[in-house]
């Protein structure tokens, strides 16, 4: 019994030195905002407008396989999305209906990806991508970095946490970075075409090999 | 309008409807065997195929069809060239066993013996192509119709697995020349893939290098 409370004490320990030094290098040469001042700042997700496009050029990099096709993010209601990927011969790979509140329903999944972990890691990518907006009420800080005018926001999650950059002028995050106790995981990267059209989204993985890459098909 | 010219008017629009009706519906078809050997002459007699595509992807949760463009070429034996021009470029290139895939991106090479997924895929390309599938009938439930500008051929797989992911496949044949020119591809639900051959030319000359993976 005292083996394992050790043993979890040592664990825990561990994951904060690793939390500690992760958030350090995140919020190099930055200054906290005092708790006023997050009723001024904010972020909107990028895909929260009636304007956004509807189809995307998608790249899909799993270990040593590669997926490309056309995505589908449509809006089902104002609680959810359906994403879809289809490959450019017509072929369905996964048609993921995605909630606001974390909830999931898996229309379909292609037998070679149809794997718990993956679908898992698919649709928190994508959940994080559409959905992704920091709550003040849940463990929230912010900082700016007064040498390139950039606002930090962290929210603690669970062992980890999630850090939204964004630039001091702009309402839209423009990186996202979740961190686990071992360290960073996920890392988005949007690109817009204007202040509120998206236009490229980058998921990387930092322990997966996995990269999803998304590119708006804007109408001609 | 009077009495007369409304007369007329219904009755052109009945001898309208009827024409679009007859040209549309399909009826069991007539020959089957007269039909298949057509084809297996075809088949032989064409060393290539060049044709522009329009493929429409319905699926139920857009309103609006996603629309693909491009150019298909075929050359004996089993050599295929599928450019897709639009919304996107991208390149798929089948010969000698292999799989060659090209984006704006990444380029990539699969051996199609090594792949049953690509082994599949390309059995059901070029049989669709060759009219080799309809000589399959162990794996598809296979129902024959026509009308007076079409044959149709309905395939319906008979594995589990494989109607997982398609519940049907459609061909339709041109009947002056025998060439494929639609192929639907139906999943569950509404959605369904639909690829219409247009301006197709038969036994043009086509350079090998069109299937060269560069």
């Amino acid at each position: 019994m005292l083996k394992c409370l050790l043993k979890n004490l040592v664990l825990s320990s561990l994951c904060l030195l690793l939390l500690g030094g992760c958030a350090a290098s995140l919020l190099n040469n930055t200054q906290r905002l005092p708790e006023a001042a997050l009723t001024t700042v904010e972020i909107t997700p990028w895909f929260q407008g009636e304007d956004n496009p509807v189809l995307y050029k998608a790249n899909v990099d799993f270990y040593r396989n590669h997926f490309s096709g056309l995505m589908v993010i449509k809006p089902v209601s104002d609680e959810s999305h359906r994403v879809l990927f289809i490959t450019e011969l017509g072929i369905k790979i996964f048609d993921l209906e995605l909630f606001r509140n974390g909830d999931y329903n898996l229309h379909y999944c292609l037998d070679a990806l149809n794997k718990k972990s993956v679908v898992r890691t698919l649709k928190n990518d994508l959940a994080l991508m559409i959905y992704h907006r920091p709550d003040k009420d849940k463990n929230m800080k912010a900082y700016v970095n007064p040498l390139n005018d950039r606002i930090i926001f962290r929210q603690r999650t669970g062992l980890g946490a999630r850090y939204y950059f964004k630039r001091a002028d702009r309402t839209n995050a423009d990186t996202i970075i979740q961190t686990s106790c071992t360290g960073k995981k996920v890392n988005l990267q949007f690109y817009g075409m204007t202040d509120n059209l998206i236009d490229s989204v980058m998921i990387s993985h930092y322990k997966l090999k996995l990269d999803i890459h998304i590119t708006a098909l804007h109408e001609k | 309008m009077n009495k007369s010219a409304t007369y007329t008017f219904c009755f052109v629009l009945t001898l309208l409807a009827c024409r679009v009706s007859a040209q549309t519906s399909f009826m069991p078809m007539g020959d089957i065997e007269g039909f298949k050997n057509k084809l297996v002459t075809m088949s032989e007699s064409t060393q290539t195929i060049v044709s522009d595509f329009i493929q429409e992807k319905n699926l139920s949760v857009l309103s609006e069809k996603i629309i693909s463009k491009g150019q298909f070429f075929f050359k004996k034996e089993n050599n295929i060239r599928w450019e897709y021009t639009e919304p996107t470029q991208y390149l798929i290139i089948i010969s000698n066993n292999q799989l060659f895939t090209r984006d704006e991106k990444n380029q990539k090479l699969y051996d199609i013996q090594s792949n049953k997924m690509f082994q599949e895929m390309n059995r059901f390309i070029s049989g669709c192509i060759q009219g080799e599938l309809l000589k399959n009938d162990e794996d598809y439930a296979i129902a024959y119709f026509e009308n007076n500008r079409q044959y149709f051929v309905k395939l319906v797989p008979r594995a589990e697995k494989m109607k997982e992911m398609l519940n049907e496949v459609q061909i339709f044949f041109d009947k002056n020349d025998l060439t494929v020119s639609g192929l639907k591809m139906v999943e569950s639900g509404d959605d369904y893939t639909k690829i219409d051959f247009i301006n197709k030319q038969l036994n043009v000359e086509v350079p090998l290098e069109k299937f060269s993976f560069k």
